[in-house]
């Protein structure tokens, strides 16, 4: 029987500016409803479109422009995402049970391609930039140095790669919960089952600061600010172009082309605008509730910035009037359709295709050089 | 009926994702005046290098609430040291109980 004056007080007054750690439940609320509803239309979606797109290259028109190579790396990248992004939700639902080198491997191949993703939307557009701005003088080299794209292409993975070592170096599988526990009662504790995060996990305190704030500046930074600006200045040089020109179809495809930006900046700038606000106040005394208003915002924005994902394919790819002509011979080779049907489509292929007519009649031969940019 | 049994199905494979998602419980700000020792009974470290942002010693009160506290104040790190005499106190008490019984 202990008998120590110092217990016999009231305690009603120490709760008073007490500070508890934070609840989650209301973010973990929203996490679910995403998960089983949003994430699994985005990531069928986007797999079929970019599966689409993967195939059409391959299969029928090949990549005969820097454009089409630029295409088929952000498919794959797309596809690689929305193949991850399933991956990492059931292994958050079980905890890590695949282990400490799936963990590494899902969250590197996540950073990687948010990266690459990105970086190669920039390159679209610096393409397009060349091809319309630049037309005269960049015809010849576009045209004869194929080469160049696949070494842009080589470089923006090996960035991105570089860019996602501390993803993959940092991340590790380990047991959730506070460490050196020390209860005086142990008799009044409930042993609970060991939960398993997949999570950074730094050796001081120090690479804990300098990583917690260099990883998601250099996301904001690469991965969205610096594909704004190229995308920025290359779209607005070509919408300048496009107006000076005297065809006809020129504001469709300056709807096109601000109808991309659009959706870009839309998909992409919550998100990163978030996270570099979380970034700004992170190791700051906060309040809970909001620590959890920033919290739920980020997961909302992240998902819009998923469904980007299962639009690229309709914003570049399909966009394309060769890409869809060489997407319809798929089409007619699996079911078989008859000519009635290619020619109800002729009059709006001539129709679309008349934008860049004149062009087209003094820097190609043919048309099937022709890039999947002809709208 | 096709589309129910796919549509059934599909849902029942979604269910089975419906667990809890990982968060870090963690503390955001410290309490401003200390707290008795024997308030107290016991204490969690939160470190920095794992998913919480901010070094915190999370007490645990005797009505089963848990308190921030900041490690670098030195009623903190007093109350960690009381806390370990009481550990201390009841290892002894505890030996000198078996020790009576034999």
């Amino acid at each position: 029987m202990i008998n120590d004056s110092s217990e016999n007080y009231n305690y009603g007054d120490y709760y008073e500016g007490a500070v508890e750690p934070c609840s989650v439940e209301s973010r973990q609320k929203l996490e679910n409803f995403l998960r089983l509803f949003i994430h699994p239309i985005i990531c069928v979606a986007g797999f079929i479109g970019n599966s689409l797109v993967i195939v059409t290259y391959a299969l029928y028109k090949r990549t005969k422009s820097m454009t089409d190579v630029y295409l088929l790396n952000v498919a794959i990248a797309d596809i690689l995402f929305v193949v991850a992004l399933p991956l990492i939700i059931y292994s958050e639902q079980h905890s890590w049970a695949m282990g400490n080198m799936s963990c590494k491997l899902l969250r590197g191949i996540y950073s990687v391609n948010l990266y690459s993703g990105m970086l190669l939307l920039a390159c679209i557009s610096g393409d397009r930039y060349l091809a319309i701005v630049q037309a005269r003088r960049s015809f010849r080299l576009r045209s004869s140095t194929l080469l160049y794209s696949h070494l842009v292409c080589a470089a923006v993975w090996l960035l991105a790669l570089l860019l996602s070592l501390p993803t993959f170096i940092f991340y590790e599988r380990y047991e959730n919960g506070l460490t050196e526990s020390t209860f005086l009662f142990n008799n009044n504790t409930i042993m609970e089952e060991i939960q398993y995060v997949c999570s950074f996990k730094f050796e001081s305190n120090e690479t804990a600061r300098m990583m917690k704030t260099i990883v998601p500046s250099s996301q904001v930074a690469v991965g969205f600010f610096l594909p704004l600006l190229i995308m920025g200045f290359c779209y607005s040089s070509v919408i300048v172009t496009l107006l000076r020109a005297k065809n006809f179809q020129r504001h469709k495809a300056v709807r096109v082309v601000l109808t991309v930006v659009l959706v870009f900046v839309v998909c992409h700038m919550p998100y990163n605008l978030v996270l570099l606000y979380h970034t700004i106040n992170l190791f700051e005394q906060q309040e809970c509730s909001h620590e959890e208003a920033v919290a739920l915002t980020m997961t909302i924005t992240e998902s819009l910035a998923y469904l980007h994902s299962c639009l690229n394919p309709l914003l570049y790819a399909f966009i394309g009037v060769n890409f869809r002509n060489h997407f319809r011979k798929i089409l007619r080779d699996i079911w078989c359709l008859g000519k009635n049907y290619m020619s109800a489509r002729r009059s709006s292929r001539v129709t679309t295709e008349m934008y860049l007519s004149t062009r087209r009649s003094m820097d190609y031969s043919n048309n099937e050089n022709g890039t999947s940019f002809t709208m | 009926m096709g589309n129910i049994k796919i549509c059934t199905l599909y849902f029942i494979v979604l269910l089975s994702f419906l667990v809890e998602t990982e968060s870090a419980i963690c503390c955001l700000r410290y309490v401003k005046n200390p707290r008795r020792c024997g308030f107290l009974k016991g204490y969690d470290i939160q470190i920095m290098t794992e998913g919480c942002d901010l070094p915190a010693i999370i007490f645990h009160t005797v009505t089963g609430r848990s308190i921030c506290a900041n490690p670098s104040q030195n009623w903190t790190q007093e109350r960690v040291l009381c806390l370990k005499k009481k550990a201390e106190t009841m290892k002894t008490k505890t030996m000198s109980m078996f020790t009576t019984l034999s």
